[in-house]
């Protein structure tokens, strides 16, 4: 959301502004352009959102499965790569009222 | 409580953590009902491309000659082909490129086989990408006739230290807010009770 913010107020203010503004962020125009023109969603925020609402040590089993670490650490070429994980959604949430 | 996406902060926390410094890129996805109707295949791909762009210091040259040629054309964004193309290109000369997808269940119904077939082509075609995916258990089957036919799965079931964790939060938080309605009785009480409930479920 930040960057739509920042871009629409770049229509309307200054170059001098502007390019402080620039600075400030340390992101020039064209890159911006470019985010917009890739995609218009920003997982980077939801992820920052999700990890500030989770409790220390909750969840942390799964990086010690070994399902998790052979997944990890597969080399090129190995036959599968890819590691599905299936949960509800609020596991826990569903049986603890 | 342990969510689907608060699996998958930790094990992007966790693979950033481990991959610092070294050329290896943690990409990600969260895909989200809410979000619906911005998420196709074309978007959710492209988010991570975006996703590159951001933690590279410039923005990779073959994302820029791409933008370039589009622009020239008018600008238009690109077709979900050549988005897959681009990704392969931009990212073939990173040792090693986690890409986590948080709830693939929530991506609408008739656009998720164009996702997952993109994905497939992915995994495919660059040999330096793992693929690691959350979702619901009712999507597994449709997921397998795409691309998790044989792969390694974790079930995700309520742990008992998690409860205990988190219920001693929440606890700790009403506590905070009404010290004078809680006691070490009744929060040994919750504990036990809610425990019980859930190793009996």
């Amino acid at each position: 959301m930040a960057n739509t913010i920042y871009v629409n107020s770049n229509a309307n203010v200054g170059n001098v502004s502007n390019s402080y503004n620039n600075i400030k962020v340390g992101i020039d125009e064209e890159s911006l352009q470019i985010h917009e023109w890739l995609s218009p969603l920003e997982p980077h925020k939801k992820h920052q959102d999700v990890r500030n609402r989770r409790v220390d040590g909750v969840g942390e089993w799964v990086l010690q499965r070994s399902e998790f670490e052979s997944w990890r650490e597969s080399q090129d070429g190995l036959a599968n790569h890819t590691l599905l994980c299936c949960g509800a959604q609020g596991v826990g949430k569903t049986y603890i009222r | 409580m342990l969510t689907n996406n608060k699996i998958s902060s930790l094990v992007i926390d966790s693979l950033r953590k481990q991959t610092q410094g070294k050329n290896v890129a943690v990409l990600f996805l969260y895909c989200d009902y809410q979000a619906q109707g911005d998420q196709s295949a074309v978007n959710l791909i492209g988010a991570l491309l975006k996703q590159v762009t951001l933690q590279a210091r410039r923005i990779p040259k073959e994302i820029k000659s791409a933008f370039h040629e589009a622009k020239q054309k008018g600008g238009e964004g690109l077709r979900l082909p050549d988005m897959v193309k681009l990704f392969a290109k931009t990212i073939d000369s990173m040792e090693l490129v986690y890409l986590c997808v948080d709830a693939v269940d929530e991506v609408l119904r008739e656009r998720r086989p164009e996702f997952l077939r993109a994905l497939r082509q992915i995994i495919r075609d660059t040999p330096n990408v793992r693929l690691f995916l959350i979702g619901r258990p009712y999507i597994r089957g449709e997921l397998d006739n795409y691309l998790t036919k044989g792969a390694n799965v974790i079930r995700v079931v309520a742990d008992q230290k998690d409860i205990t964790n988190y219920l001693s939060q929440k606890i700790d938080d009403d506590c905070h807010q009404d010290p004078d309605l809680m006691t070490e009785e009744l929060k040994n009480d919750i504990m036990r009770t809610m425990l019980e409930k859930a190793s009996g479920m």
